[in-house]
């Protein structure tokens, strides 16, 4: 991100409406009426290159802070949720997450900062924010009376989608998200994770660009998740994009390309998953032999890292600068004759990482 | 890094098409229409709902029947029943209403739909609004369930139209006005609880609060002043009828304790009994709670009145006059002073009119007179004054020929022409009142048919005996009327003073008022005295006037007009004349 606050670059902007032009042709045209509309003009923070077209039809944050009374929540966090892509939003309990979720929904107004959501101000255009975002909270919270296609209908009248379209709208939703069969029914009568899936469903009623999950995954099964997981990427391909929050960071790693780390209310790191990967990470050795291995290690100068306890005991786990490294010392092992079981590494990419910052605040 | 300044820098690049910014007070017709309809359906489907508005019909089913049982006999129960129907559906309403919305707003926080909806393009106000609506709607069904009792108590009778629309119409709007109390602090409180309490607690300092505070206040403005009294004069005669002018009471000044609610009575205002009271146009008469009510909070507004009017006697204002002049010409066969016919027929007619003391659909404040014709030939007239008080005029046919022989050789009056007394305020028919027919004639010469009779209904042995002037309140009132009535003959016709009422209170009946009775007991409290004054312009005249309580609790007045023995009646003088005024 440029720090300079200079607009130099002539490029960027092409960038900009080349990435709109692309955003426009993938997002299913708008059911507004005509009069009811007007053009959108988007607001880019001023000197940051819009490369990856989050100011266009993403999330950009800048330097967000949000106090409540004399508590910090937010103090200074950055993120950008560029389209076509799933982000995550990782960070303890209490680093603030919520609240930039709030933030971002156009519920919470930041104290300072710059936001822009679909490239349009919460606190200065909400109404094209709104129509723009799709925001699934984590409390759960529907009228327990009404059915579940009630449910997306009366959101769809509350986004004032016209009627007929809201109701074949509602129709494909419940399909989408496996609801057909309880359509029907009121709300109070879905598990958990049936109603997780109609707040899923409510967020997309009005085909919104950008879609803000708060851990859509908590409550689900696991085909729901894997399910959820395909249909995310598919809205992401679409070219929308998805800012999740979740404490499961292992599921995190198939669904999501980029990671913003938060704590204390600060951004802390901010990077790709494949980039993750390819860093320095803990590989987890298994051998038939543990004493050959645990020699062998000892033999090549490899410190065995990890206290005993955090993995099983024929377990061995290692710090390895990067996947380069971690291939040839398992070429060099099996040419030594170590019978090694298995060879992988330690826990998902994002958990590494997290954990990494964590140690390294410690 | 440096913060980027707030202020979003406009792009010219544009994406797509966004709905234009609504803003905060945007109101549409579909977005409300979507959330009257969600909150309805939330309502409706809860059984809560049912349960509550069967309890409602019972209840208001319950009170209803017991007060009919209890005021039912009597002729007013519609107004009072009226009245207390709408205090019952009021309160409760203003239980029920609360209840309605006090956790419109943070029930759905709580639950966690709120912020789901504050997502989509609904506006802020939009969601008030249409909770407000939903709300509001849900309260005028319980109003609606409610009014057939209302509907009923007014099909009793004794409620105007115009007092039942503008108080169901005032019962609504409190309940709305409940509503938004209730949904306002929904907003405010997060806690259900809070809310609840604190739209009770409004409601309540509504209804009592503003009446601790109003009582609390009067020691405030109770100011010890100078003021003038209007005192009755030293050696007033207060058995006396002559009226007392305002102009004889004497004015003196003197400290005085006196409350000023004029300055507090507005605490009263925000009272919503004293708003549906005080909207509500009052019938006349009516004591029901609710005008009571209403009476209270204007008196309290009037405050204290200078002068203090102490000046007790009877007066007579001549502004409020309506001098009301029936005339009665002739056609009453002379007699010999006291006695009475014996046989007596009531006009036809005219008697069962005189009967029915009822309703008829009164003209505010204009005094009208209807006649009608017996099918005897006498005609009978009814005066309604004011919307208080009926005076019927009827003449009494007698068998003279065959049972006063003695009357021959009396002068005849040669009538058959109704009269009237000084315009504007007379008849406007002249062939109003009473008689057509001159009477007659026993043995005679001289008592013969001078003119033809009219319409030939009375025989020649019949004649006319009396003129009678009844006067009736139109509904049983419970205070003494404003009105008095003069009664005016001229020379030579006696009056005889009676008063009567529907049920016998033990009075012994004297000789002379048996006849008058048609079986009735006879009441001699009323105020009626015989004075040497009157207004018809031919010399001395007996005048008698019936004031206060001849009138009160559906008593009757009754003046008698008889000839004196030995009077000419003849000549174009009116024989009788009525007063009417009031008696300040």
């Amino acid at each position: 991100m440029g720090p300079d606050g200079e607009i130099v670059d002539g490029d960027a902007h092409g960038i900009l409406t080349r990435r709109a032009r692309e955003v426009t042709r993938t997002a299913p045209a708008r059911a507004y009426p005509r009069d009811m509309t007007t053009d959108l003009t988007i607001d880019v923070p001023p000197g940051v290159p819009d490369t990856d077209g989050a100011g266009a039809a993403g999330i950009v944050g800048v330097g967000l802070r949000r106090t409540f009374g004399p508590v910090v929540a937010v103090d200074s966090m950055d993120l950008r949720v560029p389209p076509g892509q799933v982000t995550a939003l990782v960070g303890p309990n209490g680093s603030g997450k919520t609240t930039l979720m709030l933030m971002i929904a156009g519920l919470l107004a930041p104290d300072s900062g710059y936001l822009t959501v679909g490239g349009a101000s919460p606190a200065h255009q909400p109404t094209a924010v709104r129509s723009r975002i799709g925001w699934m909270p984590d409390a759960l919270g529907t009228w327990e009376t009404l059915t579940c296609r009630e449910v997306l209908q009366t959101f769809a009248d509350a986004y004032l989608i016209p009627a007929a379209q809201g109701r074949q709208r509602a129709s494909e939703l419940l399909d989408t998200v496996h609801l057909a069969e309880l359509a029907d029914q009121p709300a109070r009568v879905l598990s958990r994770g049936q109603k997780q899936r109609l707040g899923l469903a409510r967020a997309l009623v009005h085909d919104p660009q950008v879609l803000v999950l708060d851990e859509p995954a908590s409550g689900l099964d696991p085909r729901s998740r894997v399910e959820l997981r395909v249909l995310l990427r598919h809205l992401a391909g679409q070219g929308r994009a998805v800012l999740v929050s979740s404490h499961v960071l292992a599921e995190l790693d198939d669904l999501v390309d980029r990671a913003v780390f938060v704590s204390r209310g600060r951004t802390v790191d901010e990077r790709t998953v494949s980039s993750m990967s390819a860093g320095r990470r803990r590989w987890q050795i298994r051998s038939l032999d543990a004493g050959a291995l645990a020699s062998w290690l000892r033999e090549a100068g490899v410190v065995v890292v990890g206290e005993t306890g955090t993995a099983r005991e024929d377990d061995v786990q290692v710090d390895l600068p990067s996947p380069e490294a971690a291939a040839a010392m398992l070429r060099d092992m099996v040419r030594d004759g170590v019978p090694v079981l298995s060879y992988a590494p330690a826990g998902g990419a994002l958990e590494q990482v997290y954990l990494g910052l964590e140690e390294s605040r410690l | 890094m440096t913060t980027p300044p707030l202020a979003p820098s406009a792009s010219e690049a544009a994406l797509s098409r966004v709905p234009r910014e609504r803003g905060t007070w945007a109101l549409s017709r579909r977005g409300l229409t979507t959330v009257v309809r969600l909150e309805l359906r939330q309502r409706v489907r809860s059984s809560r709902w049912l349960l509550m508005l069967g309890l409602w019909f019972v209840t208001i089913a319950v009170i209803f029947g017991l007060t009919l049982a209890v005021i039912g006999g009597s002729d007013d129960a519609g107004a009072y029943l009226f009245g207390a129907i709408a205090f019952l559906v009021l309160t409760l309403g203003l239980l029920v209403a609360p209840a309605l919305s006090a956790t419109s707003v943070n029930g759905d926080r709580a639950s966690g739909t709120l912020a789901t909806m504050q997502m989509t393009l609904l506006t802020p106000s939009e969601m008030a609004v249409g909770k407000l609506l939903a709300a509001w709607g849900t309260a005028l069904v319980f109003l609606a369930v409610g009014s057939p009792f209302l509907l009923a108590s007014l099909a009793l009778g004794g409620t105007s139209l115009p007092r039942a629309v503008v108080t169901l119409v005032m019962l609504a709007l409190i309940l709305l006005t409940v509503c938004a109390i209730a949904l306002g602090w929904s907003a405010l409180t997060a806690r259900l609880a809070s809310s609840a309490v604190l739209t009770y607690l409004s409601v309540a300092f509504l209804c009592i609060g503003t009446l601790i505070f109003f009582g609390l206040s009067v020691p405030l403005v109770q100011t010890d002043d100078k003021v003038q009294v209007l005192t009755t004069p030293p050696g007033y005669d207060f058995s006396s009828s002559t009226p007392l002018p305002r102009s004889e009471c004497l004015v003196v000044t003197e400290l005085r304790n006196r409350t000023h609610t004029e300055y507090t009575w507005w605490l009263l205002a925000a009272n919503p009994y004293v708003v549906v009271a005080d909207a509500a146009p009052r019938d006349p008469g009516t004591e029901d709670v609710l005008s009571v009510i209403g009476q209270g909070a204007r008196a309290a507004r009037d405050g204290a009145k200078e002068p203090v009017d102490e000046c007790y006697g009877l007066r007579r204002r001549a502004a409020r006059l309506r001098r009301v002049t029936a005339a009665v010409r002739s056609g009453v066969a002379p007699r010999a002073g006291g006695e009475r016919p014996a046989g007596r027929a009531r006009a036809d007619g005219c008697g069962a009119q005189a009967a029915d003391p009822g309703r008829h659909p009164a003209t505010r404040n204009q005094d009208r007179l209807t006649t009608s014709a017996g099918p005897s030939g006498v005609q009978c007239g009814e005066l309604r004054v004011g919307d208080d008080l009926v005076v019927r005029v009827q003449a009494q046919v007698g068998q003279h020929g065959m049972q006063h022989p003695q009357r021959a050789g009396r002068a005849v009056a040669p009538g058959g022409q109704v009269g009237e007394l000084p315009p504007p305020e007379g008849l406007g028919d002249a062939t109003g009142l009473v008689v057509a027919q001159p009477v007659g004639q026993c043995g005679g010469d001289v008592d013969k048919v001078v003119r033809e009779r009219a319409a030939g209904q009375l025989d020649a042995g019949q004649g006319v005996d009396d003129v009678r002037v009844l006067v009736q309140p139109v509904q049983e009132i419970l205070q003494r009327l404003p009105q008095r009535v003069d009664v005016g003959v001229r020379t030579g016709v006696r009056l005889e003073p009676l008063a009567r009422h529907d049920v016998g209170d033990g009075a012994e009946p004297r000789a002379r008022d048996q006849h008058l009775g048609h079986g009735e007991q006879q009441d001699r409290q009323c105020c009626l005295s015989l004075g040497t004054r009157g207004d018809l312009g031919e010399g001395l005249q007996v005048r008698a006037c019936l004031t206060g309580g001849v009138v009160r609790h559906r008593r009757e007045g009754v003046v008698v007009a008889w000839p004196r023995p030995g009077v000419d009646l003849s000549g174009h003088a009116p024989l009788l004349a009525l007063s009417i005024g009031s008696p300040e």
